[in-house]
């Protein structure tokens, strides 16, 4: 629908030029429009960003991340835990008085057998996997049952999460980090579900014999695909298949009762309506394609940068062209995501793309070093980024993205430079490179645009150097693309050359990064066939698995540092982006945070008021409101307060019973288009703010907070 | 006539086979590769490694000849079983009841505007033919011909929804669509919002309900009216211009009369048939219109489960059209025959 984009981008500007009510339109609903539905509503099963915004807010799991923190937990369904000295035992001691919304007591029991189904259950494609590795070290339940039969097999899965008293004790099959073992119990695939009631659903019996029954199931044989029964915040009032997904607040909810009555998640895959349900504040939140970002610029009236990770948000606040605008746009939110671009050492023997050197098949071009360091040297990072990603994105400085642990900001990188690739190219397969020319073809994967341009900057520096070596045959590189399954299924079976492609963390943790890439059993490291370097191969699989092995973080952070010098001076892959998020939303939606493992709009902290505005006759006064309006102290707040002119204003600050800001005055005068801000972790109360004018002017002052 | 029914009706199970086995076969040029991907709607899903895909190939038989994967799946068929739809989360022939309404709804609401406004004007503009209001009368129905419906639909989404507020995409709004699907408060009889509202007594629902049917309806109906229009016009034309035209009206029949009474009903006998398939194909043409407007009904099921390679959606949707077709194009000329008494069917 290439007209339908061009046509749509063009109307929508124009329309998109009218006024916009900023009232708050459904006071008590948050609705999320995104394009894609749940797939399923069991824990278990589902490993999708869509079924998992659903299961994250209506069942909960022991523990949980603090805020945007993913490196701080906050007990859940576990009042607290202990850890052995050793790192190996986790003890949590369960909540008592929760209730499941369908009336069920929680009890240590359900804790249990909710890890035991999740294990048992283990469907191809799915989170099992994340729960199996930790606790018993094997990577599928079929394997473990291979091992040991599967009475024996399930036995162990008992072992390693099991029932004492008020507690429940999981042990781990080996050293595993503290911080990546809790951030997977904090994933949805850990939530705790009613062993009673799944079992009246037609689940599994906890029988150790019987578990084969339940086990890898097609996504409408598990009992839980629609049907939701959990302890949290919010419950499943219905699935409207393919439409929407309503969530109810939970009355009896044990913890802090949510502002929010209603979450709604709606799909909406074409993109012009997402834009004008925005626009309309029929969607609080929407999904928008970085292709689309310009379409949502005339509704935008604040954007908001500055939000780090692991530490408290100290926003910067920037006034959009559109000071009407009703969208605030929150920008370079931490991702965990990269595109790298794979180079194979060695193709596999049914590929259809062997590259050629000197017009002869040449299935481990890659395999030669040299080779590797020239197309390091092939990539403009500066005109890329900036072009490509609008500059919202860094050139990663090896596989440890920054705000993971092992990062190296000092680590070399490569960066374009031609006398370097015209070095390493005459150097490449004894010169062979050079004197006889290649034939390759490098892939991306259809409509993705970014990945396409890394190619053709391949193609574009490589080919000009053609020039420099006349009479010569030529370097011939052609840019393919494959549709997303075919390209993915190529990949996998190692028959791609050379392609670019992306990865995300199922937690911030450097493991979750380098066995991947690295270790010769790593689901990427296979793609790129990297054991046809055996020592290569070898120092990474020591290095990887040292790394997993300890747990002192300093030690840690040392091994991540050698293995990504060892990636540097090999040049094993192009690292070549790490991109950034954004969020657009109604700017009356308050409370929202950025959680990069969190899977979306978290409802419980949510709510919507409107801008609070005042158009002054001569005097006026607004209210930096607390965690709501009910005056309850926040723990997070910031406020903007900003004079639109024309005239300019006094601003007094009346901060009785509140918090005091130290380190703001308490009277400001304002000129036209000047603005106040102050943020920070610090608890507040609703205070007055008075604003006054002082140039006879109708001024208008737009204030703007939230916790 | 009734050995005329059974005939045409006898054709349908081998039309079925016969469609079947084409987008079959055409869907077989897909590699299993592709084929999995309908089963994975999740890229990371799949990157443990080629283990994982090939286990996935395997569980739903993608690696099997194509002919023991078509005989497996018309077996399901003759049991009532179309498949798993991915894109709809449910069985195949049970999102094609759960999508039905919504499809049917709105393309009655488009038929009433489509034939009514359509008729009229085609006869309006043989009347008063070459005088302005046919020169207008055929640019209106020459520019909607000639609008492509997504472009068509977009405009009036951003005038009436983006810029006025008045006509919202989707099927209800969001408290409507929360009554709607609470049995305690409203009872779903036939899945048409509009109708279901009227015999629940909620006028609200209902006026609700046709305000989000009116654009999808008018984009429809108008992109559809050239043809129509034209059809009837001609007829018309050559109806007026009938010796028994003149007849009528040398016997000092009024104008009026004599088109209305004498003229029209004889110049309809082609358009009804051109109509009847025309309200068919709009059933058929939702699919451009639903997706703009987020009405999710089968046109819009069909066009996500089209792009995700959902095949037995996409089988089972082939399907439905065909037998549509069919049963359709026998009823226009069961009703051609009623209409025109000259019409023997054998």
């Amino acid at each position: 629908m290439g007209w339908s984009r061009i046509v749509s981008v063009g109307l929508l500007a124009l329309v998109l030029g009218f006024g916009a009510s900023s009232q708050v339109k459904n006071p008590g609903q948050l609705i999320v429009v995104g394009t894609a539905d749940a797939i399923s509503l069991d824990p278990a099963w589902h490993y999708d960003i869509p079924s998992a915004q659903i299961i994250f807010n209506v069942y909960e799991t022991l523990v949980f991340y603090e805020r945007q923190r993913v490196d701080k937990f906050m007990p859940v369904l576990a009042e607290s835990w202990e850890v052995s000295s050793d790192g190996r035992v986790y003890t949590f001691t369960i909540r008592t008085g929760i209730k499941f919304h369908a009336g069920g007591d929680l009890t240590p029991e359900d804790v249990a057998y909710s890890f035991h189904r999740a294990m048992i259950q283990d469907r191809t494609g799915g989170p099992g996997k994340l729960i199996l590795e930790p606790l018993l070290g094997v990577k599928s339940m079929k394997a473990l049952a291979e091992a040991e039969g599967d009475v024996k097999a399930c036995e162990r899965v008992k072992a390693a999460v099991r029932v004492d008293g008020n507690k429940v004790v999981m042990t781990l099959a080996g050293p595993f980090p503290a911080e990546p073992f809790l951030q997977i119990l904090s994933g949805t695939w850990c939530a705790i579900v009613d062993k009673e009631w799944v079992i009246a659903q037609g689940g599994w019996d906890h029988d150790s014999a019987t578990w084969r029954k339940w086990h890898d199931p097609k996504v409408e044989a598990s009992e839980l695909f629609d049907k939701m029964n959990g302890t949290g915040p919010f419950m499943l009032k219905y699935w409207k298949k393919g439409d929407e997904i309503v969530l109810e607040r939970n009355e009896n909810y044990w913890g802090e009762k949510p502002k929010l009555q209603m979450g709604v998640f709606k799909v909406v895959t074409e993109w012009g309506t997402r834009l004008l349900m925005l626009k309309e504040g029929d969607a609080d939140f929407i999904a928008v394609p970085r292709a689309n970002i310009s379409a949502v610029e005339p509704l935008v009236g604040a954007e908001i940068s500055g939000y780090p990770i692991n530490k408290p948000f100290q926003p910067i606040v920037r006034l959009a062209k559109n000071p009407e605008g009703t969208v605030r746009v929150f920008k370079d939110l931490a991702g965990s995501s990269m595109d790298v671009g794979f180079m194979n050492f060695e193709l596999a023997a049914d590929s259809p793309f062997v590259p050629t050197l000197g017009g002869q098949p040449k299935p481990d071009l890659f395999s030669d070093l040299n080779l590797r360091k020239a197309f390091s040297y092939a990539i403009n990072w500066a005109v890329y980024l900036e072009d490509v990603y609008l500059g919202e994105a860094v050139q990663p400085r090896g596989v440890i993205p920054q705000g993971v642990l092992g990062h190296n900001p000092n680590q070399p990188v490569y960066g374009y430079n031609k006398a370097k690739i015209i070095e390493h190219l005459k150097l490449a397969w004894g010169g062979e490179v050079w004197e006889k020319g290649f034939n390759l073809q490098v892939f991306y994967n259809t409509g993705n645009l970014m990945r396409k341009a890394a190619c053709e900057m391949l193609e574009m520096y490589i080919e000009e150097l053609n020039k420099e070596r006349p009479g010569k045959p030529p370097f011939v590189i052609d840019v393919k693309d494959l549709a997303w399954a075919t390209f993915l299924g190529h990949a996998v079976a190692g028959r791609l050359p050379l392609w670019f492609s992306g990865w995300m963390a199922d937690y911030i943790d450097p493991h979750n990064w380098a066995h991947p890439f690295l270790h010769s059993a790593g689901s990427l490291a296979v793609r790129i066939n990297i054991t046809k370097d055996k020592a290569l191969s070898a120092q990474f699989d020591a290095l990887v698995s040292k790394g997993i092995g300890l747990l002192d973080p300093k030690a840690r952070e040392e091994v991540y540092f050698q293995i990504q010098a060892l990636s540097y001076e090999y040049a094993t892959h192009i690292w070549l982006v790490h991109a950034t998020a954004r969020s657009y939303q109604r700017m009356w939606v308050r409370g929202w945070y950025h959680n990069q493992l969190e899977p979306g709009a978290n409802l419980a902290a949510l709510w919507k008021a409107s801008l609070d505005s005042v158009t002054l006759g001569a005097r006026g006064s607004l209210v930096i409101y607390g965690a709501d309006a009910d005056k309850q102290p926040a723990k997070h707040l910031w406020f903007w307060i900003e004079n639109a002119g024309p005239g300019r204003v006094k601003v007094t600050f009346d901060w009785a019973g509140g918090y005091e800001a130290k380190d703001l005055a308490r009277e400001y005068i304002l000129e036209p288009g000047a603005f106040i801000t102050k943020g920070g972790p610090h608890t507040w109360r609703a205070s007055k703010v008075t604003v006054e004018e002082l140039d006879g002017k109708r001024n208008t002052v737009v204030m703007y907070n939230f916790p | 006539m009734f050995a005329y029914i059974v005939r045409r009706l006898a054709l349908i199970p081998i039309l079925l086979v016969g469609v079947s086995a084409f987008i079959f076969g055409m869907l077989q040029l897909l590699s299993p590769w592709e084929r999995v991907a309908a089963y994975v709607s999740d890229p990371a899903a799949l990157r443990e490694g080629r283990d994982e895909l090939e286990l996935l190939i395997k569980k739903y038989g993608l690696d099997q000849p194509i002919h023991v994967q078509y005989l497996e799946w018309i077996k399901g068929v003759f049991q009532g079983n179309l498949g798993w739809s991915e894109a709809a989360r449910m069985p195949t022939l049970q999102a094609i009841a759960y999508y039905l309404p919504a499809s049917l709804e709105l393309t009655l609401w488009a038929a009433v505007p489509l034939l009514v406004i359509g008729i009229w004007l085609g006869v309006m503009s043989a009347v008063h033919h070459n005088r302005w209001i046919d020169h207008v009368t055929r640019f209106i129905s020459i520019t909607g011909w000639s609008f492509p419906t997504f472009v068509f639909g977009l405009v009036v989404l951003m005038i009436f929804y983006g810029a006025l507020g008045w006509f919202p995409p989707g099927r209800l709004s969001t408290w409507a669509s929360l009554v709607v699907n609470d049995p305690g408060q409203f009872r779903a009889v036939t899945g048409m919002y509009s109708v279901d509202a009227l015999l629940n007594g909620r006028l609200d629902i209902w006026a609700d309900a046709v305000r989000h049917l009116v654009l999808p309806a008018i984009t429809l109906a108008y992109l559809s009216w050239a043809l129509l229009v034209r059809v009837t016009r001609s007829s018309m034309l050559e109806t007026l211009r009938q010796e028994y035209v003149q007849t009528a009206r040398a016997k000092g029949l009024s104008e009026n009369k004599v088109i209305h009474r004498h003229a029209k009903r004889n110049a309809l006998i082609p358009v009804a048939t051109i109509g009847g398939m025309m309200v068919i194909g709009l059933l058929n043409g939702v699919v451009i219109t639903e997706t703009i407007f987020n009405y999710k009904g089968l046109g819009y099921w069909f066009a996500y489960a089209a792009r995700q390679l959902d095949i037995p959606a996409v089988l089972g949707f082939t399907m439905f059209n065909g037998v549509l077709m069919v049963v359709g194009n026998l009823v226009v000329d069961i009703l051609y025959a009623v209409i025109d008494p000259r019409v023997r069917l054998e």
